[in-house]
C-alpha cells in the first residue's frame, strides 16, 4: 500500500494500480470512454486526464500508475477545461440525434455532455454523414456517433481473437468497419460489443428503437443459461408506463460485471434467452387441477390432503433457485419423502468459451454440495406422492425420462413450473411458478460462488413462489435462504452479505 | 572550408563505394569500437554531447544506456522516414556516404547488445533504398555485417525496411507499429522503446545524422567532436535550405553557425534580394522566426531560448512576398492529413484548424476566428498520444500569433495584405 491525495484528501491505495482504478476503487469517478477494466489501455480518447502535481502537462488516469505521494487533482481548473476541450472535439462531427439514439439514458457522451460541458458548440462546418449499417445480423453501426474509442476493435482482438472491426483510414478521416460479417455473425460473444460501446454507435438490430431504457426498470440477476452465473442486467418494461402498452415484458439483457468472477461479458445464447421468457402463451397462469384451472386457496388445500401419504418423493431442480429447492426439500424431510435431484444438462461447449468450463444448469452445485442422490438411483418409482421443480432450460434427457415415468406412476403427482411442459401435462397438479425475474433468489456457481439474483417485477398472472403452495412458516424466500445457508453451509449468511458480488464458498 | 564528417562524398564523390570509403578511413571506428567495452563506447557517446538529430535533441548516449544489459533479443532502429516538411537532410547521407551510418548501426548495436538493425526508410525513397541494400550486401561480404564481425564474436544483421509513406511513421513509435507490419500509429508511452519496442523487445531508435556521427566519434574521440559547435551542443549539422533562397541546398557546417550566415552566403541569398519574412528554422514543426532572429545561431539551445527548436535543422525561408495565410494553411493541412486519427484532440483538432485557415484563406474568414485558433491549438498542446498534435500547434499558433495583423487583414479586408505573392509549399 502506498500513500497518494486526491483532491487534497489522503488514500491508502494498492500500489501498480492506475490513478483510474485507484480512484474507482475510492469512489471516485473520472469520466472516461476508451478505458474498459477488462481490454488492454488505449489511452486516445483523452476524457481521463487529471492534474498531477509536478507534472507539467495534465496526464491520463488511465494509463498513469500510482506512486506514493503523488497529488492528483481530479476537478481542477485545467482538468476542467482539458474535459471541456475533449468533449468539444468529441462533438464536432457527432449528430447529437439523441431523441432516436437508442444509447440515449445511458450513453456516456450525453452524460459527461450535461456535466462537464454544456456549452454550444463552436463548430460551423458541415458534418460528415455516413450511412448507418447491420454489420451483422445481429449488430449495427452508426458511424456517425462513433468516439472511435477502439473498445470494440480491442474486445474482439483482445477477447474473443476474432478481429471483426478495425479502424481505417486517418486523422478525422478515421473509422470503424467490419472486415468480416459473417464472422460476427457466428461470433458467440459478439453482442458484447453493442454494451461496451460507450455511445449509440454500436447497438443490437433487436433493440433499435424498440424502447427508451428510461421506461424501463433495470434489476441485476444472474443469467440462467448455465453454471457460470453471470451477472446480468435484466431490463423489465415498467407496468407503470402504460404509454408503451406491456406490461412486465423483458426487453433486454445486458451485461453486469462481477469482478470477483472475473466476469465481464456475457455470451449471446444469455442475451437473447429472454426471448424464452417472454412467452405468456405458454405461462401456467393459475393451478391446474386435472386440466381445470382452480385458485390459489383450492391448490393449497389439495396439496395439504394429497401429501398426507407415507411413500411420497420430491425431485429437485437444478433450474430452480436455493429458496424454491429448500423449501420443497424441507417440505419433503418434515414428511419423510425421498428427495433426488435429476443430472444437469451438459452442452456443448461454444467455440469460444470465456467463463464456463461446462455448460451446467445454474444451480447444479446446490444439489451436489447437498449430496442428494441422482434420479437414476431412485428404485422404487411407485410413489403415493410425488412433486418436481420444473423451469424454462433443460435436464439431462436420461433423467427426464426417468422423472416422466415417476410423476406417471405416482398416485397424485404436482409440477411446479412456469410454462407448460410434458411434465405438467403428465402431473395432476401443475402450480404456476415464477420465472426468475419475478423473485428474489440465490444460486451457487461451478465456482462455488454464491450470489443473489434480484426480483424485476411482480409475479406474473397467479404465480407464486413455492413454499406459499407448500404452507411453510416463511415469510420470505431470504429467510429459506439463510437457513440453507446455515443448515448445508454452516455460514452465515443473508442477501446483505453476498452483496453486489457474491459470497465465496 | 569546415571540419566534413557526415558529407564525405564532398571529399570523395564515389566514397558510396565501400573501397573508397575505406581508403576515406571508413570502418575505422568500428574497428576500434571492437577493442572497447560496450559500455565504454556508450560512455564516450555520452561524454562528446552527441544530441539526437531527428528533432528533439535527446542525448544520444544517454539514450543507449536506457538499453537493458545482458542477454535477450534487441534491436536498434534507424529512422530514416524524413517526413518533416523541410527536411531533406538524412537522403544524402543515405545515398551518397551509405557505409557512414552502416558502420554507426554495427557500432551502436555493438554498444547496445542488440543484433539485429533496421533502417526504416520513407516510401518515397525507393531508390535510396536499393542504394542503402547495395552497400549492405558489400559490407556483408567484406565481413562489416554478419556473423562474428572482424572476428569480434559479435553478430549483426540490418535489413531496410520501406515505409509506405507516413509522416507519423517517422514518430518512433508509430515507426515500431508500421514496421512490424502494423498501422502506424504511435503507442502510449510509458512502455518506452527501450523497455518494450520492436516486437516488444528493448529497442533504441535514432535518426540517420545521428548514427553517421557515431564512427568518427570513436575513431577520433569525444574530445575532437567537443571541439566542433558550442558547449553541448558539439559537432557538425547538416541544414537543409529550403524556400527564398537563391541557393537551396544541404550545407554540413559546424553546430552553431549563425542563421544569417546559412541564408546569406550558404544558401545565397534571398531570391531578387527581397527582405526577409519569416524564418522556420528546424522543420515546419519549429515555431517560426522573424529577421530579428538572424543573428542567432543554429543550435539546440540557442533556438530554444527564443521559442523555437532546431528540430531536424531544416531552414524554411519566407521572402516578404510570402502570404503567411496560405503558406500555414498548407501546413496545416498537412497535419490534419497526417494525424493518425487515434487521439481525439490531434484527430478533431488538426482537422478544425485546417477548415477554419482554409475559410479565412478562401476569404470567407470570420471575427473571431483568430481567437478560436488559438484556444484550439491550447486544447490540443500537451494532451495527445503522441507529440505530432503538439507539432501542429508549434507550427500553427506561433505563426498565427506572429503574423495577427495579416490573417485579421484577410478576414476584414477579403483579400490578401501581399501583392504578388510567391507561393512557398
Ligand atoms: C510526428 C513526428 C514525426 C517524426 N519524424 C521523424 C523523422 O522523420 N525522422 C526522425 O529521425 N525522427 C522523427 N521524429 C522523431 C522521432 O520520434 C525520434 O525522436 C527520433 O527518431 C529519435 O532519434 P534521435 O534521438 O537520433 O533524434 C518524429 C517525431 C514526430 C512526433
Ligand atoms: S450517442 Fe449519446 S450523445 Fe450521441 S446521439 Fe446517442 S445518446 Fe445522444
Ligand atoms: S463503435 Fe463504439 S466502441 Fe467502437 S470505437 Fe466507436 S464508440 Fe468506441
Ligand atoms: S497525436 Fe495525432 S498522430 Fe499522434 S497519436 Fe494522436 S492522433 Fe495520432
Ligand atoms: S480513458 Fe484515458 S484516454 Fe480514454
Amino acid at each position: 500500500m502506498i500513500s497518494i491525495k486526491i483532491n487534497d484528501r489522503e488514500y491508502q491505495v494498492e500500489e501498480g494500480k492506475t490513478i483510474l482504478e485507484a480512484a474507482r476503487e475510492i469512489g471516485i469517478e473520472i469520466p472516461h470512454y476508451c478505458y474498459h477494466p477488462a481490454l488492454s489501455i488505449a489511452g486516445n480518447c483523452r476524457m481521463c486526464l487529471v492534474e498531477v502535481k509536478g507534472m507539467p502537462k495534465p496526464m491520463t488516469a488511465c494509463s498513469t500508475r500510482v506512486s506514493d505521494g503523488m497529488e492528483i487533482y481530479t476537478d481542477s481548473k485545467i482538468v476542467k477545461e482539458a474535459r471541456k476541450g475533449v468533449l468539444e472535439f468529441i462533438l464536432l462531427d457527432h449528430p447529437v440525434d439523441c431523441p432516436i439514439c437508442d444509447k440515449s439514458g445511458e450513453c456516456k457522451l450525453q452524460d459527461y455532455y450535461f456535466e462537464h460541458s454544456a456549452q454550444k458548440s463552436r463548430y460551423e462546418f458541415p458534418k460528415e454523414r455516413h450511412k448507418v449499417e447491420k454489420i451483422s445480423k445481429k449488430i449495427y453501426l452508426n458511424p456517425n456517433r462513433c468516439v472511435l474509442c477502439t473498445r470494440c476493435v480491442r474486445f474482439l482482438r483482445e477477447v474473443t481473437k476474432t478481429y471483426e472491426l478495425t479502424t481505417v483510414e486517418r486523422g478525422s478521416h478515421a473509422h470503424i468497419v467490419c472486415v468480416d460479417p459473417e464472422s460476427l455473425d457466428n461470433n458467440p460473444w459478439a453482442s458484447n460489443i453493442a454494451d461496451i460501446c460507450p455511445v449509440g454507435a454500436l447497438g443490437l438490430n433487436e433493440f433499435r428503437f424498440k424502447k427508451r431504457v428510461w421506461f424501463t426498470k433495470k434489476v441485476k440477476a444472474i443469467c440462467q443459461g448455465c453454471a457460470a452465473g453471470c451477472n446480468i442486467y435484466v431490463d423489465v418494461s415498467n407496468r407503470k408506463q402504460l404509454l408503451d402498452g406491456d406490461d412486465d415484458e423483458i426487453v433486454r439483457i445486458h451485461t453486469a460485471e462481477n469482478r470477483k468472477l472475473g466476469q465481464f461479458f456475457i455470451c449471446d445464447e444469455g442475451r437473447y434467452s429472454y426471448k424464452l421468457y417472454n412467452d405468456k402463451e405458454n405461462r401456467v397462469k393459475s393451478p391446474i387441477l386435472e386440466g381445470e384451472e382452480i385458485n390459489f386457496e383450492k391448490a393449497v388445500e389439495v396439496i395439504r390432503k394429497k401429501s398426507n401419504v407415507r411413500k411420497g418423493v420430491v425431485i429437485l431442480s437444478p433450474l430452480h433457485s436455493i429458496e424454491e429447492n429448500y423449501a420443497a426439500y424441507l417440505f419433503a424431510r418434515e414428511k419423510g419423502f425421498d428427495v433426488f435431484r435429476p443430472s444437469s444438462f451438459r452442452k456443448e461447449l461454444p467455440e469460444i468459451a470465456l467463463y464456463m468450463e461446462e455448460k451446467k444448469a445454474p444451480n447444479d452445485r446446490m444439489l451436489k454440495l447437498m449430496k442428494l442422490p441422482k434420479v437414476s438411483e431412485i428404485e422404487e418409482i411407485d410413489y403415493d406422492f410425488a412433486l418436481f421443480l420444473h423451469n424454462v432450460g433443460k435436464i439431462h434427457s436420461k433423467s427426464e425420462v426417468r422423472i416422466l415415468s415417476v410423476l406417471k406412476r405416482a398416485t397424485f403427482s404436482v409440477v411446479f413450473e412456469p410454462m407448460l411442459s410434458d411434465f405438467g401435462k403428465s402431473a395432476n397438479l401443475v402450480l404456476p411458478a415464477p420465472i426468475f425475474v419475478e423473485e428474489d433468489g440465490c444460486y451457487i456457481n461451478n465456482k462455488n460462488l454464491v450470489q443473489h439474483s434480484h426480483k424485476a417485477c411482480d409475479y406474473m398472472f397467479n404465480a407464486r413462489p413455492l413454499w406459499e403452495f407448500l404452507e411453510s412458516d416463511f415469510k420470505s424466500g431470504e429467510e429459506i435462504f439463510v437457513r440453507f445457508a446455515k443448515e448445508q453451509l454452516d455460514k452465515d449468511l443473508n442477501y446483505q452479505k453476498l452483496g453486489t458480488e457474491g459470497f465465496e464458498l | 572550408m569546415s571540419e566534413i564528417v557526415l558529407f564525405k562524398h564532398l571529399i570523395d564523390p564515389e566514397v558510396r563505394n565501400i573501397e573508397n570509403y575505406i581508403k576515406l578511413g571508413g570502418y575505422e571506428g568500428l574497428k576500434k569500437a571492437f577493442t572497447m567495452q560496450p559500455d565504454d563506447i556508450i560512455e564516450e557517446v555520452k561524454r562528446s554531447n552527441l544530441r539526437g538529430r531527428g528533432g528533439a535533441g535527446f542525448p544520444t548516449g544517454l539514450k543507449w544506456s536506457f538499453m537493458p544489459k545482458g542477454e535477450g533479443q534487441k534491436y536498434f532502429v534507424c529512422n530514416a522516414d524524413e517526413g518533416e516538411p523541410g527536411t531533406f537532410k538524412d537522403r544524402y547521407i543515405m545515398s551518397e556516404n551509405p557505409h557512414q551510418l552502416i558502420e554507426g548501426m554495427v557500432i551502436g548495436g555493438y554498444a547496445m547488445g542488440a543484433t539485429v538493425g533496421y533502417i526504416y526508410i520513407r516510401g518515397e525513397f525507393e531508390f535510396v533504398a536499393k542504394i542503402l541494400q547495395k552497400a549492405i550486401d558489400e559490407a556483408y561480404e567484406k565481413g562489416f555485417l554478419g556473423k562474428n564481425i572482424l572476428n569480434s564474436g559479435f553478430d549483426f544483421d540490418l535489413y531496410v525496411h520501406l515505409g509506405a509513406g507516413a509522416y507519423v511513421c517517422g514518430e518512433e513509435t508509430g515507426l515500431i507499429n508500421s514496421l512490424e507490419g502494423k498501422p502506424g500509429q504511435p503507442r502510449l508511452k510509458p512502455p518506452f522503446p527501450a523497455q518494450y519496442g520492436v516486437f516488444g523487445k528493448p529497442t533504441t531508435v535514432n535518426n540517420v545524422e545521428t548514427i553517421a556521427c557515431v564512427p568518427d566519434i570513436i575513431k577520433k574521440g569525444a574530445d575532437w567532436f567537443l571541439s566542433i559547435g558550442p558547449e553541448k551542443n558539439n559537432g557538425t549539422k547538416i541544414y537543409a535550405v529550403s524556400g527564398h533562397v537563391n541557393n537551396p541546398g544541404v550545407f554540413e557546417l559546424p553546430m552553431g553557425t549563425p542563421l544569417r550566415e546559412i541564408i546569406y552566403e550558404h544558401a545565397g541569398g534571398i531570391v531578387g534580394g527581397k527582405k526577409l519574412k519569416a524564418v522556420i528554422p528546424g522543420g515546419s514543426s519549429a515555431p517560426v522566426l522573424g529577421p530579428e532572429h538572424l543573428d542567432i545561431p543554429m543550435d539546440f539551445d540557442s533556438l530554444k531560448k527564443v521559442g523555437s527548436m532546431l528540430g531536424s535543422g531544416a531552414i524554411i525561408v519566407m521572402s516578404e512576398d510570402t502570404c503567411m495565410v496560405e503558406a500555414f494553411t498548407r501546413l496545416a493541412k498537412f497535419y490534419a492529413h497526417e494525424s493518425c486519427g487515434q487521439c481525439t484532440p490531434c484527430r478533431e483538432g488538426t482537422a478544425w484548424l485546417y477548415k477554419i485557415l482554409k475559410r479565412i484563406e478562401d476569404r470567407e474568414g470570420k471575427k473571431g476566428d483568430i481567437d478560436l485558433i488559438l484556444d484550439i491549438c491550447g486544447k490540443i498542446m500537451g494532451r495527445t498520444i503522441c507529440p505530432l498534435g503538439d507539432a501542429a500547434v508549434m507550427c500553427i499558433k506561433p505563426a498565427v500569433e506572429r503574423f495577427r495583423d495579416e490573417f485579421e487583414y484577410h478576414i476584414e479586408h477579403k483579400k490578401c495584405m501581399v501583392e504578388n505573392k510567391i507561393p512557398i509549399f
